[in-house]
C-alpha cells in the first residue's frame, strides 16, 4: 500500500497510461542492485530512487577521484578519496526517504557475484569494464534476472535489455570484449545512456512493453542518431545456448 | 552491373576511417566479408578491431557471408565498455 505522500509524490507518473497506483506498487515492491555508481549508476540510480522503486543495492568498490566528476553527478568535490557506494546512499537517501538504498564497497567478482545479487530482481549493468559486464551476465542467466545493459565511449552509447533463456544474452551480442583502454567519454552522453536503461527498469516492473529487447539501440551524440539492430540469441553461446526461459 | 551500398562506421572505426560512412561500387554478389577486405586494404588499423566488431546488414546482425544488393547499408558497430 503506498503512504499519503507516496500518492502525492508519484500522481505525475501514475497518470501516464498504463502506469497507475498498480504500477507504482509493483515498483515499491522491487529491489533493484545497481552494479557501479559511475557515470551511468548515477543517472540510474537517481532516476528509479526518484521514480520510488523500493530497494536500491548499490555496488561500487571505487573512491571518488577528482578525474571521475565530469560525469558521476551523484559525487563532487567534497566526496573525493570517499567510498563510491557510501556517496551513493547519502546523496540518494536525501532524495528519497521512501527508497531504501544499501551501498555495498565491494569488488564483483566470479567468487561473490550470486551471494551479492541474492534478493534483488533485476540488476542495472552499469560497469566500466567487459570482464565484470560478463560476470554479471551470467549471474543474471543463472538466477533468472532481467539485466539492463547500457556502456559508452565518447560521444556514442549502446543499450539493451536482457531477459535470460528469452533474449539474446550479453555475450551473444559481443562474444569478445573490446580492448580495454582509458576510454574518452563525456557526462551527457552517459546521462543519455543511463536514463534510458532507468526508463527500461521501471517499464520491466510497470509492465510496459515493448521493451528494448532482442535488438541493440546504438546512440550518437555526434550526429544525433539512434541506430538499431536487431539481434538473435546464439543457440551455441557458451554463456546461454540451450538455457531456455522458466528451466534456471 | 554495379551495386552501390552504404557503410556507415561507429566510435573506433570511425576515428580510425575518419568519416562517418562510405558509399562503395561493388560488383554483383560481393559479400560483407570481400567488403570488409577491402576496408582492412585502405584502413589496415581496422584489422585487429574487426575480432569484437559487430555487423549489421539493413539493421539485422549479419555474419558477414550475406551478399549485398544495390542500395544495402552495412554497418560496423564495436562494443563500447565505458561507464
Amino acid at each position: 500500500m503506498l503512504k499519503k505522500r507516496e500518492i502525492e509524490r508519484y500522481d505525475r507518473q501514475m497518470i501516464i497510461p498504463n502506469f497507475g497506483t498498480e504500477g507504482q506498487e509493483k515498483l515499491k515492491k522491487t529491489k533493484v542492485t545497481i552494479a557501479g555508481v559511475g557515470g551511468l549508476g548515477s543517472v540510474v540510480s537517481i532516476y528509479l530512487t526518484v521514480a520510488g522503486i523500493g530497494h536500491l543495492k548499490i555496488i561500487d568498490d571505487d573512491i571518488v577521484e577528482i578525474s571521475n566528476l565530469n560525469r558521476q553527478i551523484l559525487h563532487g568535490a567534497n566526496d573525493i578519496d570517499n567510498s563510491k557506494a557510501k556517496s551513493a546512499k547519502e546523496k540518494l537517501s536525501r532524495l528519497n526517504p521512501d527508497t531504501e538504498v544499501t551501498g555495498v564497497k565491494e569488488k564483483i567478482t566470479e567468487n561473490n557475484v550470486l551471494e551479492l545479487l541474492k534478493n534483488t530482481d533485476a540488476i542495472v549493468d552499469c560497469m566500466d569494464n567487459f570482464h565484470t559486464r560478463y560476470l554479471l551476465n551470467e549471474a543474471a542467466i543463472k538466477m533468472g534476472m532481467p539485466l539492463f545493459h547500457g556502456a559508452c565511449r565518447g560521444m556514442e552509447g549502446q543499450i539493451t535489455t536482457i531477459i535470460p533463456g528469452k533474449t539474446p544474452c550479453l555475450r551473444c551480442i559481443f562474444p569478445r570484449a573490446p580492448p580495454e583502454e582509458k576510454f574518452p567519454i563525456l557526462g551527457a552522453v552517459s546521462g543519455t545512456i543511463g536514463t534510458i536503461q532507468a526508463t527500461e527498469v521501471i517499464k520491466f516492473f510497470v509492465g510496459m512493453e515493448p521493451l528494448l529487447t532482442d535488438r541493440l539501440l546504438i546512440y550518437d551524440a555526434q550526429f544525433l542518431t539512434y541506430d538499431q539492430i536487431e539481434i538473435k540469441r546464439n543457440p551455441k553461446c557458451p554463456s546461454c545456448g540451450g538455457f531456455n526461459e522458466g528451466e534456471g | 552491373m554495379k551495386v552501390k551500398v552504404r557503410v556507415k562506421f561507429f566510435s573506433v572505426h570511425r576515428e580510425v576511417v575518419g568519416k562517418k560512412e562510405l558509399e562503395i561500387e561493388l560488383r554483383e554478389k560481393t559479400s560483407i566479408n570481400e567488403v570488409l577486405k577491402l576496408l582492412i586494404t585502405d584502413y589496415p588499423k581496422i584489422r585487429k578491431l574487426m575480432d569484437s566488431t559487430i555487423i549489421s546488414l539493413n539493421h539485422n546482425n549479419a555474419n558477414g557471408s550475406e551478399l549485398l544488393k544495390d542500395g544495402d547499408e552495412v554497418a560496423l558497430f564495436p562494443p563500447v565498455g565505458g561507464g
